[in-house]
């Protein structure tokens, strides 16, 4: 069978069965099924399908996701991360778009403690977005910035995202989860600066108001409090694997644990709260490995059937530029972030990209880490971003998703620039490479 | 019957537990061997293997429970779109091709586990396992996943949504 008909039969599979509503763990297996049986002689491939899931599964390189997921939760189920987001917003005063700012900082600082995208986005919907509105936000200004900064979990880390998309690519996972910091961060302060212009040239769009404090310590002790000591679970994560005290699977877990003692510190843990931490945990650690196995799979058979050399051999045939070639992959990952999930991205496009990667010699680091900004842009792209309907969730009854569409759309241009400024700007990705390495 | 049914919907929900309890255990396994690898107590020798059975271990004996919660991604953008009648057979569909994958999956698991078991093949790490133990968890994993979704497209068939129910309920 031709490379072409091959490729279009194992993705189209994929494809028509995920929109038909099949869960996408059972979508790649499904269609893994179906490519066992044209390519591996039926039987025989059946076999060596449920041997391959079951080392697909067995991989200490996956150990991190289900840390940190933990470690976000512990702070999520326990309450530490909704006081660290209130004594965020104490600090700003009498600044244009004190809220919107405070949302940014907040999703900066609960995205470094979650790893977690969606859960940045609900937890900041939530708690910010009902005070904005009664203090006569513009419902965009209200809406936009948690938008903006809800992704910004999956580039700071520890991310969730970022081991993931590590362990699948083949690129080391200390370096993708430091060198990912550095868009995460300049695209906080960018979000930052547009919202004091903004509000500065239009005040109606997020109305002046007084906060009184009776002195320096009400203002800025929940801070000292609450935040800083959270910090040092950053340092923990990213410092051990810096100085080789743990390996990245094991910072991991070092996070998971400091979290645990924090919350126990702050007095905020109790028996129930630990429980459900890790009922949920292994809740969202069980729908992603199945995902995983499916996935592994699914490219073990694409790389069986000829797919993946034939489209290979074709791109080295057409010998196109390497940056046209990385815009193109770019694309391709925006254009599906409007329809599909992040997860779902990545274990459809890592089999065929990462090859390319390594035909037009790339940097692996510098190339996840721009992966990873296209996959966040994605999550609040119109019409399906995965973080436009989370936030549909949670804003009050009466937001229409065109209203969150019109917030999110001055974010998406401006990490769209961003996104762009990485692709082009090699002084700044050999900064990330360099950190990463 | 009823018996049967309930003991069947109690062995769900324990193994859903199972993830949670498997994860504490790996974050203490594994700060313990860092701590003690860094402390010059030296590392515990089998934590990678015993880290890697455990992923395995943790996502066979959640996936029914996570299915029956409704937690599994899908994707609903098309199947939203289409009238209730017809969503409704979609996804009935759905699940009846899900429980054919994981049915056919399930089959091969016990079939390569029974073949690994009669060959004596072993996996050699850190320390030694008969391949055919993790088959025997893929395949309980699967046989468990094909149950449940059967149950949920039964569900479906008579009540028309996923609203609660027990195992015993539905039968």
């Amino acid at each position: 069978m031709e490379w072409y008909i091959a490729l279009s039969l194992l993705i189209g599979n994929v494809m028509v069965l995920m929109f038909a509503g099949i869960p996408v763990a059972f979508a790649f297996l499904g269609a893994n099924l179906m490519g066992c049986l044209v390519f591996m002689g039926g039987l025989p491939g059946f076999h060596q399908l449920t041997r391959n899931v079951s080392v697909g599964l067995m991989q200490f390189n996956l150990a991190p996701i289900m840390m940190f997921v933990l470690m976000g939760e512990i702070l999520f189920e326990t309450r530490v991360a909704f006081r660290a987001i209130e004594a965020v917003e104490r600090m700003f005063a009498r600044v244009p778009g004190r809220l919107s700012l405070a949302a940014v900082m907040a999703g900066s600082v609960f995205g470094t403690l979650s790893g977690s995208s969606m859960a940045n986005t609900s937890l900041l919907g939530t708690t910010l977005i009902p005070e904005m509105l009664k203090r006569g936000y513009h419902k965009s200004m209200a809406i936009g910035p948690i938008l903006g900064s809800g992704g910004i979990a999956m580039l700071i880390p520890p991310s969730g995202m970022a081991v993931l998309l590590g362990s699948l690519a083949g690129i080391p996972i200390s370096g993708i989860l430091i060198a990912a910091a550095i868009p995460g961060i300049f695209i906080a302060l960018v979000n930052m600066s547009y919202i004091v212009g903004r509000c500065a040239m239009n005040p109606s769009l997020a109305p002046a108001y007084d906060v009184k404090f009776s002195g320096f310590w009400e203002r800025f002790g929940p801070f000292v409090v609450y935040v800083l000591p959270l910090f040092l679970l950053f340092v923990l994560v990213v410092g051990s694997i810096l100085t080789g005290f743990a390996t990245p699977t094991e910072s991991a877990a070092l996070g998971a644990m400091g979290a645990f003692i924090a919350s126990i510190c702050y007095r905020s843990l109790t028996w129930e709260y630990f429980k459900k931490a890790l009922v949920e945990t292994g809740k969202i650690t069980t729908m992603i490995f199945f995902i995983i196995a499916g996935s592994i799979t699914f490219s073990q058979i694409l790389a069986f059937s000829g797919a993946t050399q034939g489209l290979l051999v074709l791109l080295s045939s057409i010998e196109p530029s390497p940056m046209v070639m990385l815009l193109s992959m770019m694309l391709v990952v925006l254009v599906l972030g409007c329809f599909m999930d992040p997860l779902s991205i990545i274990l459809i496009t890592i089999p065929f990209f990462m090859p390319i990667v390594g035909m037009i010699e790339f940097d692996k680091v510098w190339f996840g880490v721009i992966m990873l900004l296209a996959l966040e842009i994605g999550q609040i792209t119109p019409p399906f971003g995965l973080l436009l309907f989370c936030m549909k969730s949670v804003a009050p009854a009466d937001t229409t998703m065109r209203q969150i569409y019109s917030a999110a759309l001055p974010f998406i241009l401006l990490q769209v620039g961003v996104l762009f400024l990485l692709i082009m700007m090699p002084p700044v990705s050999e900064i990330a490479a360099f950190f990463g390495h | 019957m009823n018996l049967a049914l309930r003991f069947y919907d109690r062995t769900i929900v324990a193994l859903g537990h199972v993830p949670g309890f498997i994860i504490a255990c790996v974050a203490v396994l594994l700060t313990v061997d860092v701590l003690s690898r860094n402390l010059g107590f030296g590392g515990i020798h089998y934590t990678v293997d015993i880290v890697q059975y455990c992923i395995l271990i943790s996502t066979m004996c959640g996936g029914a429970w996570v299915l029956r919660l409704g937690r599994h991604v899908r994707m609903d953008l098309v199947t939203m779109s289409l009238p209730r009648k017809i969503r409704h057979r979609v996804e009935i569909g759905a699940y009846a091709f899900t429980v054919l994958v994981s049915g056919v999956l399930a089959y091969f698991g016990i079939w390569a586990t029974v073949k690994s078991f009669r060959s004596g093949n072993m996996l050699y790490n850190s320390f030694d396992l008969p391949e055919w133990m993790p088959l025997a968890v893929v395949a309980f994993g699967f046989s468990l996943f094909t149950m449940e979704t059967l149950r949920t497209v039964i569900v479906l068939v008579r009540r028309g949504d996923l609203s609660d129910t027990e195992a015993g309920e539905v039968f």
